[in-house]
């Protein structure tokens, strides 16, 4: 099928697969990248680095000339360059949230000199763009790709690259050169072996080092390379003069394009080694053998995408396939994965230790993957062939995802050698010469266990241990009399067999755990005594107890401590276990009394024993049955109030008498019970209890004095932190505006009024600049007849008050009552006589007086409005109509009850001034008395 | 001209304080970062209380004159969600509330005999 595309689609598809397959180069972490050198490939960049990809496009006459040139329509750049980009940006967004690697692309295009087409960018689906993708193949001339000249300048290119790296590129970035051209150096159009010479020595002279310090490894790939230039000494010279210079730059002497290529006369290059796999600084591919440096670069993007590592015994080799080594069962290994080398891969088979076979075929074009289903379910030993077939003589390189190394558990049961469970005490009443007890545990087989046995259990209680019938059984070592055995899990670690075939030796390490099911511990008593068991649950073995309530400060209730002992009660007689507290010394802190004993409750009332009359003793008889009582503490009484740390521990010394018809065993008893004498060790600390009464009367006090220090910080930050407005940052307009009354009988202004306010001149402000005024208490504003005294808010009043801020009295010489906006809050209108108050929080503001009698014909009122110099505030066409006629009513109120002599008139209003309001500076013309000043605002707009 | 916006560095400020005064809950007591070995509360609950009541109202201070400047430039550009000074005043307050509970602990502990 593949040989039924059409050539151009084919090699689009291999030159973007090799695009594809740079993007391996952004992931590869480091310990591949060290495996890598030590088997010979090459990676040019770590796993977390940042890396920088800039495309060299040539643009040339060579390939974009119509009928001579490679691909003048520039369809197999443009596929290529597409693809990649698309499948690039994929990979980047499919790459998990822990990659921290981080990549940018740029493009350029050359011929005869450079141009940046795209600078760096992160790759996306839109950069670099389908227009700048196009304009990387060259201009375009009547739907034609053009060239500007037919040359093709390797030195202006490798020379831009670097420029382009060093100006766009990080400086911390993995750099990589893609240079695509047609494998001739071309710079004048008439080529020359003094030109040919020229290359050699700049590139391995200059550029190289250039490159080698810059950290830019370079993947030549050439289109449409080997032309025929037979008859043609110069051409050919010039030829080999670019393929000497690209095998210097890349260190690839493997590359067939170059192999075997002398370097002739040109001594720069030949310091080039290109002899060890550390000397690679690139590749170099032709068309033919994009495949190849395809799946060369996939394969690192798999390594490190999927985690694999080198299987470098896979036995595999062209033609005839050689059989694996035997490997460690299927599920141990997560993925197989075989790349061809030089070869296509046409099958495998595998074969399982029981000799059962199965055959695969394969016909893919790529790296054949075997996964978990294919093989999760075979024994340890089975092998695996690949059949490969071509003549590329390098085979498969296989590689191995890893498993995680495991941890099998199964739970078994505890018996004795005949069958019989087994209690937490087994009897004998055979004294010291009882057999001894033998104890078996068995369990369902762990996986891999019976496959890697038999090994020596590393746990000195089993003797020995074998596999039956899927089962796992554990011969205990025996029981003397007397012995205890502890029944925590048994636990061994093993490799499991051939994991050395995939594996580094001891890498690959199974966990098998036995738990026993049952009791913790096995006491084999051989005297009918009673026992004492304790720290059972205790991992370090030591008794401990756990002193509740377990809190912070010390209860108000005494103190309880339950052990994780148990006190065995004997198969006859009566046994004894006295209590002792011991504090430890160097780590108790004791501020009272502190005394531990039987918790009378727990045995008297609930469980079996009795205590005696101080706490000290216990008692349990043997007829009491044969189960196991926990001990339980407590303290005499509720320990006093202080620091505490209840360090110590509580000596248990038990005592057995076995009564009558004992004799034989009682001697053996006595020093055996002695021997049974335990102690429990406690650690609690406690704070001293609060006085929470005398804590809320301090706490009121002080969240009292808190409040009013915070309100006075509050008054002092408000009132300090107020600027009152600057007068230099306001223009103030006036005009006389005519005013009618309603229908309601309400004052308003009349219809023309809006369009006089609008042709109202502005003044500037004299007043306290911002400057002086900030920081005072008082700043005044004049203009005209309108004179405003701004006051900050003084101290200690209302913090409601003082965060609305200060306000402003507003009036006029003629002391006609007036009315402002926006208006201060809580100002007694009958302290301020005929001013206004105004708010000193405004960015506008505006101000009514009232209007002469309305029984004369054309009544007016002066309306004085302050706007910002600038900003979206200055708009004088802004002023809402209605809020002026709402101060036109509010003035022409305060004058009627000034008339009716509700208010006192204030005494700076002249007599008569009411009805012949006009001030003497006005101009009737414009309606103003307040001449525009010399730094008066722009012209407005209408 | 362009306009200006809240002062940002002394919001954050404040922020911080109400930050630290919370995160003073969880420390429990210094002993944690070896400092003290009272093995009380004392000394966190004492830096809490004045962070929160105290040091939160000098940063609302501090942004109060930044903010007033910025508004005296007849071009301030307020947030839109909330006002800047709300934010503040939220956050001063709930610092102040913080504080006013490290006060509490402290007080209990030190009438611990």
């Amino acid at each position: 099928m593949t040989s039924q595309r059409p050539a151009w689609r084919r090699v689009a598809l291999r030159v973007a697969l090799a695009f594809a397959a740079l993007l391996g180069l952004l992931v590869v972490p480091a310990p591949v990248a060290a495996q890598n050198d030590s088997s010979g490939s090459y990676t040019p960049c770590e796993s977390d680095e940042r890396i920088d990809v800039l495309v060299m496009m040539d643009a040339s006459g060579s390939l974009n000339a119509p009928g001579s040139g490679i691909d003048p329509q520039g369809r197999l750049r443009t596929r290529a360059l597409t693809r990649f980009r698309s499948e690039l940006a994929q990979l980047l967004s499919e790459l998990p949230d822990s990659a921290s690697v981080s990549v940018q692309i740029g493009l350029w295009r050359f011929e005869s000199d450079a141009e940046e087409i795209a600078g760096f960018a992160v790759p996306r689906l839109d950069h670099p763009s389908d227009e700048a993708i196009r304009r990387s193949l060259g201009d375009l001339s009547d739907g034609r790709l053009a060239y500007r000249t037919n040359h093709t300048n390797y030195l202006v290119a490798l020379r831009a690259a670097q420029q382009a790296f060093e100006q766009g590129g990080r400086p911390d970035a993995c750099r990589l050169l893609l240079f695509f051209t047609d494998g001739l150096h071309d710079p004048t159009g008439r080529m020359s072996a003094e030109q040919a010479e020229q290359l050699r020595s700049e590139v391995c002279t200059h550029i190289k080092p250039s490159f080698e310090r810059a950290g830019i490894d370079t993947y030549a790939i050439l289109l449409g390379f080997g032309g025929d230039a037979a008859g043609r000494p110069v051409e050919a010279e010039m030829r080999t003069a670019t393929m000497q210079v690209l095998r210097a730059l890349t260190g690839d002497a493997d590359s067939h394009l170059v192999r075997g290529l002398p370097y002739g006369d040109s001594l720069q290059c030949e310091q080039w080694s290109d002899e060890q796999p550390a000397d690679r600084d690139g590749a170099i591919s032709g068309i033919a053998g994009l495949d190849d440096l395809a799946l060369e670069l996939l394969q690192v993007v798999d390594v490190a995408a999927n985690s694999l590592v080198e299987w470098t015994n896979c036995g595999a080799a062209v033609g005839a396939g050689t059989r694996s080594a035997p490997l460690p069962a299927g599920r141990y290994i997560d993925q197989i994965v075989a790349y061809p080398q030089g070869a296509a891969i046409t099958g495998y088979e595998t074969v399982q230790a029981d000799g059962t076979a199965q055959a695969q075929g394969y016909d893919g074009t790529g790296p054949l993957r075997l996964n978990a289903e294919d093989f999760g379910d075979y024994a340890a030993g089975w092998t695996l062939e690949f059949a490969t077939e071509g003549d590329g003589g390098l085979g498969v390189a296989c590689f191995i995802k890893h498993a995680e190394a495991e941890q099998v558990q199964s739970t078994g049961t505890l018996t004795s050698d005949s069958g019989a469970a087994v209690n937490s005490v087994e009897r004998s009443v055979r004294g010291a010469d009882a057999e001894a007890l033998n104890l078996q545990v068995s369990a369902s087989a762990p996986a891999g266990l019976c496959e890697a046995g038999p090994f020596e259990w590393p746990d000195q209680r089993v003797l020995d241990w074998y596999c039956r019938d899927g089962n796992v059984v554990f011969e205990m070592a025996s029981l003397e009399c007397q012995d205890s055995l502890r029944l925590t899990p048994l636990v061994a670690r093993f490799e499991p067999p051939h994991a050395e075939a995939v594996y580094s030796s001891g890498d690959f390490i199974v966990e098998a755990r036995i738990v026993v099911d049952g009791p913790g511990s096995v006491l084999y008593d051989c005297f009918g005594g009673p026992a004492l068991d304790c720290g059972q649950n205790n991992p370090s073995g030591g008794a401990v107890a756990v002193v509740m309530p377990d809190s912070k400060d010390v209860p108000r209730e005494p103190l309880r401590a339950a052990t994780d002992c148990v006190l065995h009660p004997p198969e006859r007689g009566i046994v004894e276990l006295a209590a002792t507290w011991s504090p430890d010394a160097s780590r108790a802190q004791m501020p009272g009394e502190l005394a531990w004993h039987f918790d009378a409750d727990h045995h008297d009332g609930g469980a079996r024993g009795s205590v005696d009359a101080d706490g000290t003793v216990l008692r349990l008889s043997g007829d009491e049955g044969a189960v196991g009582v926990p001990l339980r503490f407590v303290t005499a009484e509720e320990i006093t109030n202080g620091d505490w740390r209840i360090a110590g521990s509580i000596d248990l010394v038990p005592s057995w008498d076995p009564g009558e018809g004992a004799a034989e065993v009682a001697g053996q008893a006595a020093e055996w019970t002695h021997r049974l004498a335990q102690q429990v060790h406690l650690d609690q600390s406690y704070l001293a209890r609060s006085n929470s009464a005398t804590a809320w009367w301090i706490t009121l006090l002080l969240v009292a004095a808190s409040l009013l220090l915070s309100y006075l910080l509050i008054c002092l930050a408000l009132v300090n932190s107020m600027t009152l407005p600057d007068a230099g940052r306001f223009w103030l307009y006036r005009a006389e505006l005519p005013v009618e009354r309603s229908p309601r009988g309400r004052l308003q202004f009349a219809g023309v009024a809006p369009q006089l306010l609008g042709d109202a001149p502005a003044a500037a402000v004299r007043g306290t600049k911002s400057r002086r005024g900030r920081g005072k208490r008082t700043v005044k504003w004049q203009s005209g007849d309108l004179a405003i005294q701004l006051r900050r808010s003084p101290w200690f009043w209302l913090p409601g008050l003082v965060r609305r801020g200060g306000w402003s009295a507003v009036r006029t010489a003629a002391g006609v009552p007036l009315a402002a906006s926006p208006r201060a809050r809580r100002v007694r209108r009958r302290r301020l006589g005929t001013q206004a108050a105004a708010s000193c929080d405004f960015t506008r503001l505006e101000v009514v007086e009232a209007p002469g009698s309305l029984a004369d014909d054309g009544a007016q009122a002066s309306v004085w409005v302050a706007l910002p110099r600038s900003g979206r505030g200055a708009d004088l066409s802004r002023i809402d109509p209605r809020r002026l006629d709402a101060l036109l009513d509010e003035a022409g109120q305060l004058d009627n009850e000034d008339r009716r002599g509700e208010r006192a008139p204030d005494s700076a209003r002249l007599p008569g001034a009411y009805a012949t309001r006009t001030p003497p500076d006005a101009d009737p013309a414009s309606g103003s008395s307040v001449p525009p000043a010399p730094d008066g605002p722009p012209p407005r707009r209408r | 001209m362009q306009p200006s916006y809240p002062p940002v560095a002394h919001i954050v400020g404040v922020l911080l304080v109400t930050a630290f005064t919370a995160a003073c809950f969880p420390f429990g007591s210094w002993d944690v970062i070896g400092i003290g070995g009272t093995g009380r509360d004392v000394d966190v609950n004492t830096i809490g209380y004045a962070s929160g009541c105290f040091v939160g109202i000098l940063m609302l201070y501090l942004f109060l004159v930044a903010d007033n400047k910025k508004r005296a430039t007849l071009r301030y550009s307020d947030w839109r969600v909330v006002t800047a000074r709300k934010a503040v005043g939220w956050l001063t307050f709930g610092s102040w509330v913080f504080g006013a509970v490290h006060l509490w602990f402290w007080a209990l502990d030190l009438t611990r005999p």
